[in-house]
C-alpha cells in the first residue's frame, strides 16, 4: 500500500517517520497541479477528524456528514485559493467551521428542536452494535452524550474553541487562526467554557 | 488571590502554563479553599472524559458519494457555462428571431430618415455636406447685409448728420 502511495505521489519523503508520509501541504500542492489521488488522500486523512469536530459543534451525525461532504466539495472546487502560507489543517477546519455555522443559521431559521432530535438519532446509532462489555460501553456513551449536550448549551463563541481544543486537541495558535480571534481571547474563552462545562456536568461525578 | 483571579488562571494551572510566583499563589489559594480544589478536579476530569469520547466515523461509501457529488457539480457547471446546441449562448430560434428583428429595425430606421430628409435621392453624407454649404452661404449673405446696413447712410437706426443739413436747405414755395 505504501509502495502504491509512493507511485501515486513521487514526492520527497518525510524521513523522520521512517515511512512514506507526505505533509498535507505537499498533497495539496500536488492536488493543485491536477493530481486527484492527492485529493482522495486528503479526504481520507481529514474526513473523520472533521466529522468529530462538526459533530461536537452541531451534535447531529447525519447533518455533520452532510457538512463534511460540502466541506470536501469546497476543498475540491476552491483548491486554487489555498496558499501554502497557512497550514492546510487550519484552512480545512476554517472551511468546515464556516459550513457548520451556515448550517446552524439555517437550523435557527427552521426553529427545530435540535437536542431532542439528537438524542433520538444517537440512540438509534448506538443500539446497533452491542458488545460483551455492555455496561461499560453504555456508561461511556452516556458520559459522551452528556458532554456533547453540555457543549451544545454553551454560547457559540465558547462552543467552537472548546471543541477545537478538548475534542480535536489543536494548539491555541491554530485555534486562534481558525476562529480569527487573538490568542489571549482564545485562551480566555477556553477557560470560561471549561468552567461553564464544570457547572453543567457537576452531577456527573 | 481572589476568586476572579483564581477562575482566570484555572486552565493555565491545569496546562502548567503558570509562572513560578503565580503557581505559588495559586497553590496557596487552593490550600485555603477546598471548593476551589474540587473545581480544579472536576475540570480536569471533564477534559479527560472529553478526550475519551468515542470518535465517530463517516458512513461507508462516503468517498463514493463525495465523488458522485463532485461529478454532478462539475456537469452542472459545464452545462451552465456552455449549454448544448447554442450559438453565442442563444438557441437557433431565438438567434434567428433576434437577427430578423435587428434587420427590420435597421431598414425601418433608414426609411424614416429618408422620409424626413428632402434630399431623399442623396446619401446621408452628401446631404450633410450640402446642408453645411447652404448654412455657410446663408452666413455669408447675412454678413454682407449687416455690412451694407452699416454703410447705408439712409438707415433710420443711425443718426445722420447730412439728412439734418438737407432739412435746413428746404425752401417752401409760399415762403
Amino acid at each position: 500500500m505504501k509502495q502504491n502511495l509512493y507511485n501515486l505521489f513521487p514526492m520527497s519523503l518525510n524521513k523522520r517517520h521512517k515511512s512514506f508520509v507526505y505533509e498535507d501541504e505537499e498533497l495539496m500542492s500536488q492536488f493543485q497541479k491536477g493530481n486527484e489521488n492527492a485529493y482522495i488522500e486528503l479526504v481520507n486523512r481529514y474526513r473523520n477528524k472533521l466529522i468529530n469536530f462538526v459533530f461536537g459543534y452541531l451534535g447531529d451525525k447525519e447533518l455533520s456528514e452532510d457538512v463534511i461532504q460540502d466541506t470536501m466539495l469546497k476543498l475540491y472546487q476552491k483548491r486554487h485559493y489555498y496558499r501554502e502560507i497557512a497550514k492546510f489543517s487550519t484552512w480545512i477546519y476554517t472551511i468546515a467551521r464556516n459550513q457548520a455555522n451556515t448550517e446552524l443559521r439555517k437550523r435557527k431559521r427552521r426553529k427545530t428542536s435540535f437536542l431532542s432530535q439528537m438524542t433520538k438519532k444517537e440512540q438509534d446509532y448506538d443500539l446497533k452494535d452491542k458488545e460483551p462489555d455492555l455496561i461499560n460501553k453504555l456508561q461511556n456513551e452516556y458520559i459522551g452524550n452528556r458532554i456533547h449536550r453540555a457543549i451544545q448549551l454553551l454560547p457559540e463563541h465558547f462552543k467552537d474553541v472548546i471543541v477545537l481544543r478538548d475534542l480535536q486537541q489543536l494548539s491555541y495558535d491554530q485555534i486562534s487562526e481558525i476562529v480569527s480571534v487573538p490568542l489571549g481571547t482564545v485562551k480566555s474563552r477556553i477557560n470560561r467554557a471549561r468552567l461553564q462545562l464544570q457547572v453543567e456536568l457537576q452531577d456527573l461525578k | 488571590m481572589n476568586r476572579y483571579q483564581f477562575e482566570d488562571l484555572v486552565s493555565d494551572y491545569i496546562e502548567n502554563q503558570l509562572k513560578s510566583n503565580q503557581r505559588k499563589q495559586f497553590d496557596e489559594y487552593l490550600e485555603k479553599n477546598k471548593d476551589a480544589q474540587k473545581i480544579i478536579d472536576s475540570v480536569v476530569s471533564n477534559i479527560s472524559d472529553t478526550k475519551k469520547i468515542s470518535q465517530i466515523e463517516v458512513k461507508e461509501g462516503f468517498n463514493e458519494r463525495l465523488l458522485n457529488l463532485i461529478d454532478k457539480n462539475a456537469k452542472g457547471l459545464s452545462q451552465l457555462s456552455k449549454p448544448a446546441g447554442t450559438i453565442f449562448g442563444f438557441t437557433p430560434i431565438s438567434l434567428s428571431i433576434m437577427t430578423i428583428a435587428m434587420i427590420a429595425f435597421l431598414v425601418s430606421s433608414y426609411e424614416i430618415f429618408n422620409l424626413t430628409n428632402p434630399d431623399s435621392n442623396l446619401s446621408i453624407v452628401d446631404s450633410l455636406t450640402k446642408k453645411n454649404e447652404v448654412e455657410s452661404d446663408v452666413t455669408t449673405q447675412n454678413k454682407a447685409k449687416i455690412m451694407a446696413e452699416k454703410n447705408d447712410s439712409t438707415s433710420l437706426n443711425k443718426p445722420n448728420k447730412s439728412k439734418l443739413d438737407y432739412s435746413k436747405s428746404i425752401k417752401f414755395v409760399k415762403d
